[in-house]
């Protein structure tokens, strides 16, 4: 079956590529072409998800056993890409940068919401791209391939190559088929993205050679290491082996033995050093993940750059790319570096979320443009996951998991809808566009039934990750920041949500129909079939998840629990008995 | 002096270069008597391959490592690197030279190539300063008359002299600080003089050698770096590229941003190698110790006011050379942590930064190529915004520029990004040792370092976005020129091509990172650790003397 996962990333690549040559075949072609590619990467991940489902329940135990990420030992493809140091014996993962791809619980139900995105986002622009559509159609599935493989690998390199390869299609897509201010706002997308990823890079690998200054004394040449699993362990294992040698060498102390004085002094430089760097390593990380997110202060990019691009790209960019941020603090940030996570990052990055969440709304409250709104919108809402996250404890990380695939699958059909609206009347501006509901009927139903999910309407996707996220601030017990305080004034962001979302449909669904001009389509036509296609059976599946989110959250249970566990342990919070693995 | 090596195994050694050499010299003897049409391109090309037919077939160790201090040529990894390096590099010029054969010059331009890349390979191999004074003049004197050859009207005098000057005056301060040397070791062997920083030397017992003696070799070092400074375009040695560039045609450009590049950084990993691979050689040089710092400085600077005047520039011959100048800032960082790294796990400094050397070079060459081709008569390049439209007139050409230009923002899996990555892995994995308070200093100066490089990789970005926004985002505003013929310049464009994304997804089949690896420690500091009697070293060092 690793031969099925491969598939998954090659078929975009191959498609992609393909793609990009067809020169002069029409825009139709190069369209069906790609969505061609793009659904049958759709069948492949709903066939790996239909597959590894039940694989997960048994995998639950090694992920508990090993205390670190596990991926699916059939989904695993892995050989070695570059070797920097000999072969380490008994330790395939050292000294090279390996391409390392795999399953878990984390990612599995990411990959069909990518393929679900990406094939809508084809039909969003069905008829709309028409200039070089070969050219947008192969970097669309390029840029597929670069978040399919960011989701999948489990590499630390591998990883940050393919979060920065998304840079690239991306940049094209953006400043060639984008709005007026299109080059800006691409150029900032790539400048900022590549700053945050180089500073990522920089923690990883601070973090990897911190690991080989051989803290623990009991391994005299340690091997470098790329692979996030082994990373995990290694930065765990020196955390509670510091602690441990700290708190024994103390115990001892009162032989007044003058050598174990100073192996205590040195164990405690040696601590003071691993927390000192962990700090700096774990600023470095979150930089790239919060520029990727994106979380105040470094969102200065994302309203151009959602606004500027053409809406197939704004609904991957919202949907898909966005969760790359918080895939990156599950994945990495977390996991390897539990104790500034807990001792400064809930403190910070909830401030940070509030922040975004609360400023996030009130501007979306001032927008008089649809897509702008929603850019807001989006901003204000992926606060949830990041504040889900830094509450470090399982409803919390839950919480912030469903917020992801939820907002995605929520802002991915109310992109679509914009696109539906600006494909028609060739403006999205709330001045123009006023009680619509009376002429198209169809959209003005299925456009009330996504704002109510996305407003976190009970019974629907979107309330169940956001309360999660609130409830899990709301009982976390560290003691830096008040979590009921913090909580509460977040559920204001879900008053607020559903203040500009509503208001946007009374403004542009109801009330005395009142249309531009001149309109790109005349006269304006209700849903087509293209479009019908990918909002109803999405709307069934953002119901379903409402109704019944528990088979998601019994998958990542184990990783979850897992991410939990680490910080508890790292952070003595779990009784030191139960220390050993 | 001992005769156990044979003036008949130096001709072996080096026959690719002398080779070459002669190939010059009857270029230049035969060129004016004979047609016009001769195909000198053709001929020089032949030679390189000859040339570097003979280096792949020579045997293993034709030179006696034994007596160092008496040969003025070595063999060791980094000789070979830069050797075989500068002959590919003689077929690349050759190829993107190709198009001068229809001028009357020609003949000229192909023999001056020749010995300017077989200096650079001199310099290579050199272990007496006398001999690399003379690769590295083998560089300078030829490229001032291609400046003025292949000047553009206006600026090829300002060009060509500001680089005669300029060059002068680092080549004097070179000879300034190798005689300097001379006089306080009594030897020009670079073997002998790296031993001397530790065992002692004619004025001071190896007993007195600390940390006053350095002053000494202070001065000298200094005068040295400042005159190799100039070949790699290090900050504030740099002023001549941005105007020298600007002067010149782009495969011009090509050349002057990477033969004395790759000398200079041969050069001074060569001479400074003794000051810098301590690791190799226990206890070696308590004298310039604190010279990594120096090179901290440099790179810092080099690498920033590069990226930062490179924002400012309009030009594309400009915004190139400031781009050049800050890849060397990086590569100064690879040569500035190389001391400090434990050679045994992790990365190696010296490596890190022949790895980038050749990333630079493929980026470089390849833009300078692509770039080459694109301008004409009818239709020159001058400012990054006359690019507009060659995206869609010229689709394959605009894909390799823009892979290049991805290549030097260091975007992965292309070459540019693993030369980044090892540089800083190098930077960040400084150890900090816990009996030793000073290893903190170093260990944070250098995380501080990686942060810099990582800095200004993100602002330089903007640089090379600005060119690829020039040729794809922009309508075109020239019409297209219909140019179908076949030119032996796309042979190196799609070489690069190759390169650049092989480099960075599987290097391992262009270069063996494991031989990267032990470059430093292979330098001449190591292969002193091969002489067994330190006797003899005394006596070697007294007879070369006398």
């Amino acid at each position: 079956m690793s031969q099925l996962v491969l598939l998954l990333l090659l078929v975009p690549l191959a498609g992609g590529l393909v793609t990009l040559f067809v020169r002069n075949a029409g825009h139709k072609f190069a369209r069906n072409l790609a969505l061609g590619f793009f659904l049958l990467n759709l069948f492949i991940s709903f066939k790996l998800t239909w597959d590894y489902l039940p694989l997960l329940e048994k995998h639950s135990i090694s992920v508990e056993e090993k205390l670190t990420f596990v991926p699916l030992e059939s989904s695993v493809t892995v050989f070695d890409l570059i070797r920097i140091n000999p072969p380490y014996e008994g330790r395939p993962d050292a000294g090279a940068i390996r391409f390392f791809i795999g399953i878990d619980g984390l990612n599995l139900f990411l990959l069909p919401l990518t393929c679900i995105l990406f094939s809508g986002s084809v039909l969003a622009t069905w008829n709309s791209i028409r200039e070089k559509s070969h050219l947008y159609y192969g970097f669309m599935l390029l840029l597929q391939f670069a978040t399919l493989g960011a989701f999948l690998s489990f590499d630390v390199i591998l990883f940050y190559a393919f979060f920065e390869l998304t840079l690239i299609p991306l940049l094209f897509l953006i400043a060639m088929w984008g709005g007026p201010n299109r080059q800006y706002a691409a150029k900032k997308l790539f400048v900022y993205t590549l700053g945050g990823g180089l500073a990522t890079l920089l923690g990883v690998i601070s973090l990897i050679s911190a690991l080989n200054q051989n803290l623990l004394d009991d391994n005299n040449d340690l091997p470098v290491t790329f692979s996030i699993p082994e990373l995990i362990t290694a930065s765990h294992d020196t955390q509670v082996g510091l602690n441990k040698k700290v708190f024994e060498t103390k115990a001892d102390k009162d032989l007044l033995n003058p050598l174990l004085k100073t192996n205590l002094e040195i164990n405690k430089a040696k601590l003071d050093y691993w927390s000192s760097c962990q700090k700096w390593i774990f600023l470095l990380l979150a930089t790239g993940f919060l520029v990727k997110l994106p979380a105040f202060p470094f969102h200065t990019w994302q309203p151009t750059a959602y606004y500027e691009a053409p809406t197939g790209v704004t609904l991957v960019l919202g949907g898909i790319l966005a969760k790359l941020g918080a895939f990156g603090f599950l994945r990495l940030c977390v996991p390897m570096l539990p104790v500034p996570a807990w001792e400064f990052g809930t403190y910070l990055f909830s401030i940070l979320s509030v922040v975004a969440i609360l400023y996030g709304a009130a501007c979306a409250i001032a927008q008089d443009d649809l897509k702008r709104m929603l850019a807001y919108s989006s901003f204000s809402h992926l606060g949830f996951c990041l504040l889900g996250i830094f509450a470090l404890n399982e409803t919390g990380l839950t919480g912030s998991y469903l917020q992801m695939i939820n907002h995605g699958l929520n802002v991915g059909a109310l992109f679509f809808i914009c696109e539906i609206l600006h494909h028609r009347y060739g403006t999205t501006k709330f001045k123009d566009l006023q009680g619509l509901g009376s002429k198209l009927k169809i959209l003005s139903g299925i456009t009330v039934f996504y704002v109510m999910c996305s407003v976190g309407l009970p019974g629907l996707n979107g309330f169940v990750g956001e309360v999660m996220c609130l409830f899990g601030m709301f009982e976390t017990n560290n003691p830096s920041v008040s979590g009921k305080i913090l909580a509460s004034t977040c559920s204001l962001g879900m008053v607020f949500g559903a203040w500009y979302l509503i208001s946007m449909v009374m403004k542009v669904f109801f009330g005395k129909l009142s249309e531009p001009v001149f309109k790109k389509e005349d006269p304006v036509s209700d849903l087509t079939m293209v479009e019908k296609i990918f909002l109803f059976p999405l709307a069934l599946l953002c119901l379903f998840l409402g109704i019944y989110p528990q088979p998601m959250i019994d998958t990542i249970r184990p990783e979850i629990h897992l991410i939990a566990k680490l910080n508890l342990q790292a952070n003595n919070l779990l009784p030191l008995a139960k220390m050993d693995k | 002096m001992s005769g156990s090596f044979l003036f008949t195994d130096y001709i072996q050694y080096m026959m690719p270069e002398i080779v070459l050499f002669m190939l010059g010299s009857f270029i230049l003897l035969v060129g004016p008597f004979l047609n016009k049409k001769t195909p000198w391109a053709l001929i020089s090309s032949l030679g390189f391959l000859l040339a570097y037919i003979l280096l792949l077939t020579k045997k293993h160790d034709s030179i006696d490592h034994s007596f160092l201090f008496s040969i003025n040529v070595l063999e060791d990894m980094s000789s070979n690197f830069v050797r075989h390096f500068s002959l590919g590099m003689g077929l690349f010029f050759c190829l993107i030279f190709w198009r001068d054969s229809e001028n009357d010059n020609s003949y000229e331009t192909l023999a001056l190539i020749i010995f300017l890349v077989t200096g650079c390979s001199v310099v290579g191999m050199s272990n007496d300063l006398v001999v690399l004074f003379l690769g590295l003049e083998l560089i300078s004197i030829p490229t001032y008359v291609l400046l003025y050859l292949h000047g553009k009207k206006d600026l090829a005098a300002e060009s060509a002299m500001k680089y005669f000057f300029l060059s002068i005056f680092s080549s004097g301060l070179l000879l300034l600080g190798f005689s300097y040397l001379y006089g306080i070791v009594g030897t020009t062997n670079i073997s002998a003089i790296s031993d001397a920083l530790s065992n002692g030397y004619r004025f001071k017992p190896a007993a007195d050698i600390d940390n006053s003696s350095g002053f000494l070799f202070l001065i000298p070092m200094l005068a040295i770096l400042a005159g190799l400074g100039f070949k790699v375009s290090m900050v504030p040695f740099h002023f001549y590229a941005p105007d020298v560039y600007q002067g010149t045609t782009y495969r011009m450009c090509a050349l002057l941003a990477t033969v004395s590049k790759v000398a200079g950084f041969a050069a001074i990993i060569r001479i400074f190698g003794f000051a810098l691979a301590q690791g190799a050689l226990p206890g070696a040089s308590k004298t310039l110790d604190n010279i990594y710092v120096l090179f901290w400085i440099l790179a810092t600077v080099t690498m920033t006011i590069g990226t930062i005047l490179g924002l400012l520039q309009r030009n594309l011959r400009r915004i190139l050379a400031y781009s050049s100048i800050s890849h060397s800032g990086y590569i100064l960082a690879g040569i500035a942590v190389a001391p400090k790294l434990d050679l045994t796990t992790g990365i190696d400094g010296i490596g890190a930064s022949f790895f980038y050397l050749i990333a630079y070079f493929f980026g470089t060459f390849g833009i300078f190529a692509v770039l080459d081709v694109l301008d004409s008569k009818d239709k020159p390049i001058e400012d990054w915004d006359d690019l507009a439209g060659v995206g869609t007139q010229n689709p394959l050409l605009s894909i390799c520029l823009a892979v290049f230009l991805f290549s030097l923002i260091g975007i992965p899996f292309t070459g540019g990004f693993l030369a980044k990555f090892f540089i800083v892995f190098g930077c960040v994995s400084v150890p900090y040792t816990w009996d030793d308070p000073l290893s903190k200093g170093s260990h944070n100066l250098f995380f501080l370092l990686g942060i810099i490089a990582f800095l200004n990789a993100a602002i330089g970005s903007w640089i090379y976005l600005r060119i690829l926004s020039g040729i794809y985002f922009k309508p075109a505003i020239w019409p297209k020129v219909i140019n179908t013929s076949f030119r032996p310049s796309y042979l190196p464009i799609a070489a690069c091509l190759f390169i650049v994304i092989v480099l960075g997804v599987r290097p391992s089949l262009i270069i063996n990172l494991n031989l990267l690896k032990g470059m430093a420690a292979s330098g001449n500091s190591a292969s002193i650790s091969k002489i067994v009697d330190p006797d003899s070293i005394d006596k070697q060092v007294v007879s070369k003397r006398q």
